[in-house]
């Protein structure tokens, strides 16, 4: 290009985009002297339009994470502990192997080290590193690497010491000595036994490829990388845990692993056959032509595997391998892992049996056999679950990819882009089981849209489009009222990034809808873990917002939907709060708009689901405010709605949960005893069973949601509370606090949950008094005192409710056994958490209720101890306030009760003096 | 960095930046050295706090490595267009070297298979891509050394648009045209097969 005419084209290009698009390229032409530099500036303009913005930055920023990892790692990390490392030796999933020899010159024996790769350093990867550190040191083998340290270098990054293996890969060993088939398997024989040492100890290895198998020089084969296995038969510490079918490598992958379906032993079986397949035969078992996670799962799942003697073009090795070695391997690499051999010893010992020309156990193959199919496919929205889930996901995403870096029009990309996170996922939400789809698509995600936004200017539809995507994702990641797990930091950090997205737009009806969903989400999660208080913040500014647009729109259907919706959020919150009375007419106002949406789209799936949640949220209300009839009705309403909303997408988690809530809902209305209720014992039984098939039925098609264990917790409580046998009680109530307690210790924030604990507890101690085991009781109701004083539990009304009950039952039994000191000590703390409540004389019952509870456990304690004066003092306060609020609207039944304990006590008292005088 | 009676690094740096602001080439050569220790070791800290390789903005990283390595009180705006122009061309230097050197490390016949999620963002490519990017570059700098500042400025050195302009004594309008036929022409160059 030469200087002068560049300046033609750089003044024509700048032109022509002053004009408009339509007939620019007309108006080009007839400005262009020659048909040459028509070409150059119309394919530059061209060039233009496709140019996705920031793709220079893009190539910047990827040539900077580069030089990180290959300049500044290896140079930093010189020394690790009492190690000098010399050389990088190879890279695995995620940690890079040194060449490493003492720095104090100690031994003179070199050893391997192993790091955690930079950029793979994030707590993810470390507690995977960290595992597999653990794991070797449970393993000592002559043919498994051994393992000599371990120790974490000063920046915290976690190192395995291994003794340094020099030799060759299983695969290259083979071919470069030329060994025959005897030596082959003579040579892998003792990679079973490793193996089949690692199973003993529940260790699956999960990654056997030849690169993990190096020959030494005294010939002797050693195991490798156990970097990603897993620990059998133990829970998994994080249950977070993702299988991530992709981080090993394919070739020697089975089935089940590239379908993240549960991996057991049968997997490294498979792997090892995998293996031993190429030593024989030279060949790989599966012909895999492209490395997406499509055509993989083609290759592992579906097409059969050739007979090794059918592998092989030499026909002497063909005549040598057919026959038993068909069979064997064969049979290890059966896509069914039940139908392989059920353990590494098994397949080892058939062919040691081959070796001594012994007859071998394996099946031969028969047309029958080979007429199954693994996987039955079939892509509709019922799929089956994860597998499919993952495939699509799998391929959308490297579909996107593909685009992105192809440099496509960048609309397409952008719609790839959109497609990937909207319409997939869209599918896999309603999936059981497929929280490993999600978690995928949200990292995947959201790198993919935070470098997006980064590069967005004031391109308005983009912004907005991104945005959304946010959105999603911030549903994704904090959504606790579905079945997903909830990462609230995460999901507020995607919430405000999309608000912060559309903060320069102009305020059109579109992008405020946007902004009032935002505005609304960022409300929900807020008040499921934070305080209520800045929720309703959050709150407001939907709602004025969305009465401003419906005030702008009365007749618009969307419009009307999100107010309504706004108007449920805040219902849910301010229940919690416990102000009953607006949050009914936050829910009225809600209904009544659904009900006028409903009228014109009667089959809005979204709608209905709305509308049944709330029938529940209704009736709840009701029910608190004492109206158990009506309430009753509405939740009855709200069950069949989801039987409705069920009978046309039965695998509809939400729905599924939604309906389980009602039925608990109606079980306490019928007859909890903690609340008031019908007196319909028989009738709450049957809803709280319901409400428990329910739960299990969730948890058990995805167990690692937490939201779902701690749904069976509730479950277990609920049928334990009715129960009538006090045994059956206790066990239920066990039952419930082992599942929940598993849950706080992965949630500590969550406080309500830690307040259904303490609730356990609480109950559990009761159960066990009624049983007559005072001791143990006790123990109970300081456990339920210490969770429910535990984190912010004491911010909840249930949890300083209970916190005092708990303190109280305490008092009462430690003043039975004449141990005063111990007992005011009790009681006092009980007074303690109604110091700290703020009940003023227009809080609501419950609220106000704390206080008599507490006076009532210091004048049960001098009572007990028979210090009449100071009795009748603590116990005369306490009745004061509960005759106060005896004819309140929310003096329920069981206040009612409590009250009645207070009058029992004191008329003891009064019996106790008068036997006296 | 506390000063102490070692030489202060920023001090240094402003004193090599006066030094060449009035024409001593020789201060360029020192200044160089410091100013690659300190991107590199930026680099480094950022993408270990931030712990996700690929959120990293690059711009983030010149306007940091300036304010630390200048005194506040440098008045000359010469003399920091000076250092935003010399820092931009030694993260482009830095970040090449680093690639081309690292292209001759292919790995030997044992095709180890990455794993899938690594295949996305394999570092051979990364690197193949930037090495493009820079022989386009020079290609550009041949017959319009301004459009090729002004990528260098923006996106190797991470200035604004007004910084560039201020640095290469343009108006801001013009960068906003420099730039976008610069890109529409390093996109072309870089992805030879769009239609013609």
């Amino acid at each position: 290009m030469n200087p002068d005419r560049w300046k033609k084209v750089d003044a024509l290009f700048h032109a022509a985009l002053e004009q408009p698009r339509a007939g620019r390229l007309e108006w080009l032409a007839v400005e262009c002297d020659d048909s040459e530099l028509f070409a150059d500036v119309s394919a530059l303009l061209a060039s233009d339009e496709a140019a996705e913005g920031g793709f220079v930055e893009a190539k910047v920023a990827g040539a900077i994470i580069d030089f990180h990892e290959k300049e500044v790692a290896t140079n930093r990390m010189r020394r690790v502990g009492p190690y000098r490392l010399v050389r990088e030796q190879g890279r695995g999933g995620m940690g890079t192997v040194y060449l490493a020899e003492r720095a104090d010159d100690q031994y003179s024996a070199n050893v391997a080290i192993k790091l955690i790769r930079p950029g793979m350093d994030t707590d993810f990867f470390l507690s995977r590193f960290r595992r597999e550190r653990q794991t070797l040191a449970r393993l000592e083998h002559p043919n498994i690497a051994r393992l000599l340290d371990s120790g974490t270098t000063d920046d915290g990054l976690p190192y395995i010491v291994m003794e340094l293996i020099d030799g060759r890969p299983i695969n290259h060993y083979c071919v470069e000595r030329q060994l025959t088939v005897d030596q082959i398997i003579q040579l892998f024989l003792p990679i079973c036994a490793a193996v089949s040492h690692a199973h003993q100890n529940f260790v699956v290895h999960r990654d056997i490829k030849p690169g993990n198998i190096l020959v030494d020089s005294t010939g002797t084969p050693k195991l490798l990388d156990f970097g990603i296995c897993k620990l059998l038969f133990t829970p998994s510490p994080d249950v977070g845990t993702i299988t991530n079918a992709q981080m090993m490598s394919p070739d020697y992958a089975s089935p089940e692993q590239v379908q993240a379906l549960p991996i057991t032993v049968a997997s490294d079986i498979y792997s090892l056959a995998a293996v031993l397949y190429e030593l024989l035969s030279g060949r790989k078992p599966h012909r895999i032509a492209k490395y997406t996670p499509q055509a993989v799962e083609r290759a592992i799942c579906e097409e059969d595997v050739l007979p090794p003697s059918a592998a092989v073009g030499n026909v002497p090795l063909a005549k040598r391998l057919s026959g038993d070695l068909d069979t064997i391997l064969l049979r290890a690499l059966d896509k069914v892992p039940e139908r392989r051999y059920d353990s590494v010893g098994h397949f080892a010992d058939d062919l040691q049996r081959h070796l001594m020309d012994l007859p071998v156990s394996a099946r031969p193959d028969t047309l029958g056999y080979r007429a199954s199919k693994f996987i039955r496919r079939n892509r509709g929205a019922l799929a089956a679950g994860t597998a499919v889930g993952l495939a699509i996901c799998g391929g959308a995403i490297a579909a996107a990819y593909e685009a992105v870096r192809a440099r496509r029009h960048a609309a397409d990309a952008r719609h790839l882009a959109n497609a990937m996170i909207f319409d997939v996922h869209d599918l896999v939400r309603n999936l059981p089981g497929s929280l490993e789809a999600r978690e995928r698509i949200i990292r995947l995600g959201i790198t993919h849209f935070d470098r997006l936004a980064a590069n967005v200017s004031t391109d308005a539809q983009l912004r907005r489009e991104i945005s959304a995507a946010y959105e999603r994702m911030g549903e994704i990641q904090g959504n606790v009222l579905g079945s997903y797990r909830g990462d609230t930091d995460a999901a507020l950090s995607s919430f405000n990034k999309a608000l912060a997205l559309l903060e320069p737009l102009p305020a059109s009806r579109e992008v405020e809808l946007d902004r009032i969903l935002l505005f609304q989400r960022i409300g929900e999660v807020q008040a499921y873990v934070r305080s209520e208080k800045e929720a309703m913040g959050s709150y407001d500014a939907a709602l004025s917002r969305a009465k401003k647009l419906h005030a702008s729109y009365p007749e618009d259907n969307l419009v009307r939907t999100r107010l309504a919706d706004v108007h449920m959020s805040i219902c849910r919150t301010q229940r919690s709060a416990g102000d009953r009375q607006s949050a009914l007419v936050h829910i009225l106002d809600a209904m009544m708009l659904y009900e006028e949406v409903l009228k014109e789209n009667r089959d809005d799936e979204k709608l209905r689901a709305s509308i049944a949640s709330g029938e529940s949220v209704l009736g709840t209300i009701l029910a608190n405010l004492n109206h158990l009839e009506a309430a009753c009705k509405h939740f009855r309403r709200a069950v069949s709605a989801y039987d409705e909303l069920l009978a046309r997408d039965p695998s509809n988690i939400h729905s599924q949960r939604q309906q389980m809530l009602a039925y608990s809902h109606l079980g306490e209305v019928l007859g909890y005893p903690s609340y008031p209720n019908l007196g319909d014992r028989e009738g709450a039984r049957a809803a709280f069973q319901s409400m428990l098939t329910i739960a299990k039925r969730l948890r058990q098609s995805d167990p690692a949601d937490q939201a779902g264990i701690i749904d069976v917790g509730m479950s277990l409580m609920r049928v334990a509370a009715i129960a009538e046998k006090n045994a059956e009680k206790l066990s239920l109530y066990r039952e419930a606090e082992a599942l929940l307690d598993q849950v706080a210790r992965l949630q500590p924030t969550n406080s309500a949950n830690m307040v259904n604990v303490a609730a356990i507890r609480e109950e559990i101690g009761n159960t066990l008094l009624a049983m007559g085991d005072r001791e143990a009781a006790v123990h109970s109701f300081k456990h339920a005192l210490a969770t429910a004083e535990s984190g912010r539990s004491l911010e909840s009304l249930s949890g300083q409710r209970i916190a005092i009950t708990s303190a109280r039952s305490i008092a009462e039994q430690l003043a039975m056994r004449g141990n005063r000191e111990g007992a005011l000590v009790y009681a006092q703390k009980a007074l303690d958490v109604v110091a700290n409540s703020d009940a003023a004389n227009n809080s609501p019952v419950p609220v106000r209720s704390l206080a008599p509870r507490a006076f009532h456990a210091r004048g049960l304690v001098h009572a007990i101890l028979n210090e009449q004066d100071e009795a009748r003092i603590w116990l005369g306060r306490s009745l004061a306030i509960w005759r106060s609020l005896e004819g309140l609207p929310d003096f329920t039944s069981a206040h009612a009760q409590e009250k009645e304990l207070v009058e029992q006590a004191i008329r003891a008292l009064q019996k106790a003096r008068q036997k006296s005088t | 960095m506390s000063s102490g009676p070692e030489k202060n690094p920023r001090d240094e740096v402003t004193r090599l930046l006066v030094q060449w602001g009035n024409g001593d080439k020789a201060a360029l050569d020192a200044l160089t050295p410091i100013l690659y220790r300190e991107l590199h070791q930026l680099a480094e800290a950022y993408l270990r706090r931030e712990r996700i390789a690929a959120t990293l903005q690059p711009t983030a990283l010149v306007h940091e490595a300036y304010l630390r390595l200048v005194a506040q009180n440098l008045p000359d705006w010469e003399c920091r267009s000076h250092f935003f122009g010399v820092a931009a061309q030694l993260m482009r230097q830095i970040l090449v070297d680093n690639a081309r050197k690292h292209r001759s490390d292919k790995r030997g016949g044992d095709a180890i298979k990455v794993p899938l999620e690594e295949a996305w963002m394999f570092s051979e490519q990364r690197g193949a891509e930037l090495i493009a990017l820079d022989d386009a570059l020079r290609e550009l700098t041949v017959f319009d050394e301004r459009k090729s500042k002004v990528m260098e400025l923006r996106f190797f050195g991470g200035l604004s648009v007004e910084e560039t302009a201020q640095t290469l004594n343009i108006s801001v309008a013009t960068v906003g045209r420099e730039q976008r036929l610069a890109e529409a022409w390093l996109h072309r160059q870089l992805n030879p097969e769009q239609p013609r």
